[in-house]
């Protein structure tokens, strides 16, 4: 077994699809570092003057209209919690703040993302990528054994399928979580560089580093994941372009048309689960129960559920379980020509 | 009894297409004997290749048993497959990768040390262009590669299927010599082919398949002199000849100037046509080969290699 996992990473190293596929990963790291360079510098003279000119105007007008502008903002910020409250979900992170509507200068400057509030954004960005390019590592790394017919010369070496099948499986699925790592510290490394040059790296403390390590880990796990269901789609449909078809129609049938729109259930949606895993939980909309409203019809609620990190893991590890016991069965027991 | 390198006992493999049921492969009772070449020979879709593939575990047999060297197989495979060298039909490797690199992985997966690598490449003649792509060779490099993988692992079996398709005549003197060498130096060499005068040259002993049935097997001697001959008769009065010898039950076709008759051998012939005054100015036998043995036991198929059609 370890003999044949050794001969397939000389071969996963090998191969030049998995090149072009990790450069197109750093392509990835690049356009988005560089976006970060494009966003972070400080305004301009011009850019600081208009604003200033914005803010002596928008002063003027705070001076006049100030009590009717707080009136205005408390009465929105208590239909929200009153919404809240009707929602179950009281004390939002995101609820209104009226003491910080006064007109302040940065209200009129660019936008200025810092490596400290922005470098998980666009971690998430680049994941996006990764997670679709180790799909297509995974597949192309099977699927090209059965488009030469090489798997056949390859049985009648080892003609124990399960080995062979675990080598290949085990070998794409590590090297492409250990790819993705390396590819995810490249991507923190180039934020904070990027933004470091135009001094914009912002409120750095240990838990924004812990919190990128983090990140970097889920996307290691979830890149390894997704070479892991890549190779074994592979050796259900033997060609890539089918795997890659099957997952887009998944997430379109599946995903989109049955556990959301006509089961109401996009808990069991594949986004969903990925989502929770990849930002460390997320939320999702419920269908809530309708009540009588006070016009004789029907209110319905949408409820915001949150769905933890682990139960979002848990779910995409029992599926990537089940797709990978499949696989096995089938090419234990199917004809190869 | 001498060893079986392979045995096969009702051995039954069937595919579905376009709704229905085809049997490839129907109570083949298969023996190779241990050591020599044997020639494994049908006309296309007969089985061959199937045969050959369910002996190396890639598809499984509907029923029926299967051993190689008293092994069975596929459920020991894993215990003998060290003792066999395969190509099954086209050779198939990675393409983006060079010849030396395709049977080095090969090599290392089975622990073989890479230094036997070069020896077989050498030993097939690759070893100017072992550094090149795959995708750059000629059916005929690859085919040679092919070879080169099975001798890899030194084994006691070696299976060539159709392995001197796309090679030119020097490369198929030479994979020829090749296998009768592997043959003489103790190995078994089971070769299917329809190019039966390749086959002719080389084999011990034949098996011969037809619509999935074994339909002839023994030495390949036995086979061929079991054969119907035909004389070939040169007389002057064609129309008597044919005639008498016609009255005697014998089978007798025109062909040119000649008659060939059937059923009979020259010294019958000659002795009925002189007790009735017919002398002949030649009489000629024209012993069976395997081709004719082939075409007359696989009735009607027409071969590559002839085109023609058995009477």
């Amino acid at each position: 077994m370890g003999r044949l996992a050794r001969v397939e990473l000389r071969r996963y190293l090998s191969r030049a699809a998995v090149r072009w596929l990790v450069v197109a990963m750093l392509a990835a790291v690049l356009i988005t570092t560089f976006s970060a360079w494009r966003v972070s510098p400080p305004p301009t003279q011009a850019q600081v003057t208009w604003a200033q000119q914005q803010l002596t105007v928008a002063q003027s007008d705070w001076a006049q209209h100030r009590e009717q502008y707080l009136a205005d903002c408390r009465s929105a910020q208590q239909a929200q919690q009153a919404q809240l409250a009707e929602a179950q979900q009281p004390g939002s992170p995101q609820a209104i703040r009226c003491e910080a509507i006064a007109p302040k200068l940065e209200d009129f400057l660019p936008p200025r993302p810092t490596f400290a509030d922005s470098a998980d954004g666009w971690l998430g960005s680049v994941a996006t990528f990764v997670l679709l390019l180790s799909l297509i590592v995974g597949a192309t790394f099977v699927a090209a054994e059965f488009s030469t017919g090489s798997i056949a010369t390859w049985l009648t070496f080892e003609p124990r399928r399960g080995h062979v099948f675990a080598s290949k499986a085990a070998v794409v699925s590590l090297a492409t979580g250990v790819v993705a790592l390396v590819v995810s510290a490249l991507a923190v490394g180039g934020f904070w560089v990027a933004t470091a040059v135009h001094h914009a790296s912002g409120d750095v403390t240990a838990q924004t580093l812990t919190d990128l390590g983090n990140q970097s880990a889920r996307i290691t796990a979830a890149a390894a994941g997704a070479a892991l269901v890549g190779a074994v789609l592979a050796f259900l449909l033997r060609h890539t372009a089918a795997v890659v078809a099957v997952v887009i129609a998944w997430a379109i049938a599946f995903d989109q048309l049955l556990a959301t729109s006509l089961l109401h259930a996009p808990r069991w949606a594949l986004t969903t689960n990925l989502e929770a895993w990849l930002h460390g939980g997320t939320t999702y909309y419920q269908e809530g129960p309708c009540v009588p409203d006070p016009l004789g019809g029907l209110a319905c609620h949408s409820l915001q559920v949150p769905l933890s990190m682990t139960t979002g893991g848990l779910t995409l590890v029992v599926l990537v379980a089940v797709v990978t016991g499949l696989a096995l069965l089938v090419f234990r027991r199917r004809d190869v020509a | 009894m001498s060893e079986l390198a392979v045995s096969t006992r009702g051995l039954r493999k069937t595919y579905r297409a376009g709704g229905r049921r085809i049997v490839a492969v129907e109570a083949l009772d298969l023996d190779v004997p241990a050591a020599g070449v044997h020639g494994f020979l049908g006309p296309n879709g007969s089985g061959k290749t199937t045969t050959i593939r369910m002996l190396l575990g890639l598809i499984r047999p509907d029923s029926g048993e299967m051993s190689v060297f008293g092994t069975p197989v596929p459920r020991e495979l894993p215990a003998v497959v060290g003792r066999i060298g395969a190509i099954v039909e086209a050779p198939k490797f990675f393409w983006n990768f060079s010849g030396r690199r395709n049977l080095e992985l090969l090599a290392q997966a089975i622990g073989v040390d890479g230094h036997q690598v070069t020896v077989v490449l050498g030993d097939v003649g690759l070893a100017d262009r072992a550094d090149s792509d795959v995708r750059t060779y000629s059916l005929g490099m690859r085919q040679r590669l092919a070879i080169a993988a099975t001798l890899l692992k030194d084994p006691d079996l070696l299976i060539f299927d159709e392995p001197t398709n796309g090679l030119d005549p020097a490369g198929i003197r030479e994979v020829r010599s090749t296998m009768r060498g592997l043959a003489d130096s103790g190995k078994t060499v089971l070769v299917s082919s329809h190019i039966l005068a390749e086959v002719q040259q080389i084999a011990d002993t034949v098996s011969i398949v037809a619509r999935g049935k074994l339909v002839a097997s023994g030495r390949l001697d036995d086979l061929v002199s079991s054969g119907a001959s035909a004389v070939r008769v040169g007389v002057g009065d064609r129309d008597a000849a044919s005639h008498l010898l016609r009255g005697r039950g014998w089978t007798v076709s025109d062909e040119g100037s000649d008659l060939v008759v059937t059923g009979a051998d020259a010294v019958e012939i000659n002795r009925t046509l002189a007790a009735e005054g017919l002398y002949a100015h030649e009489l000629r036998t024209d012993h069976a080969d395997l081709e004719q043995v082939f075409l007359d036991l696989t009735a009607t198929e027409p071969t590559a290699s002839t085109g023609r059609r058995a009477k």
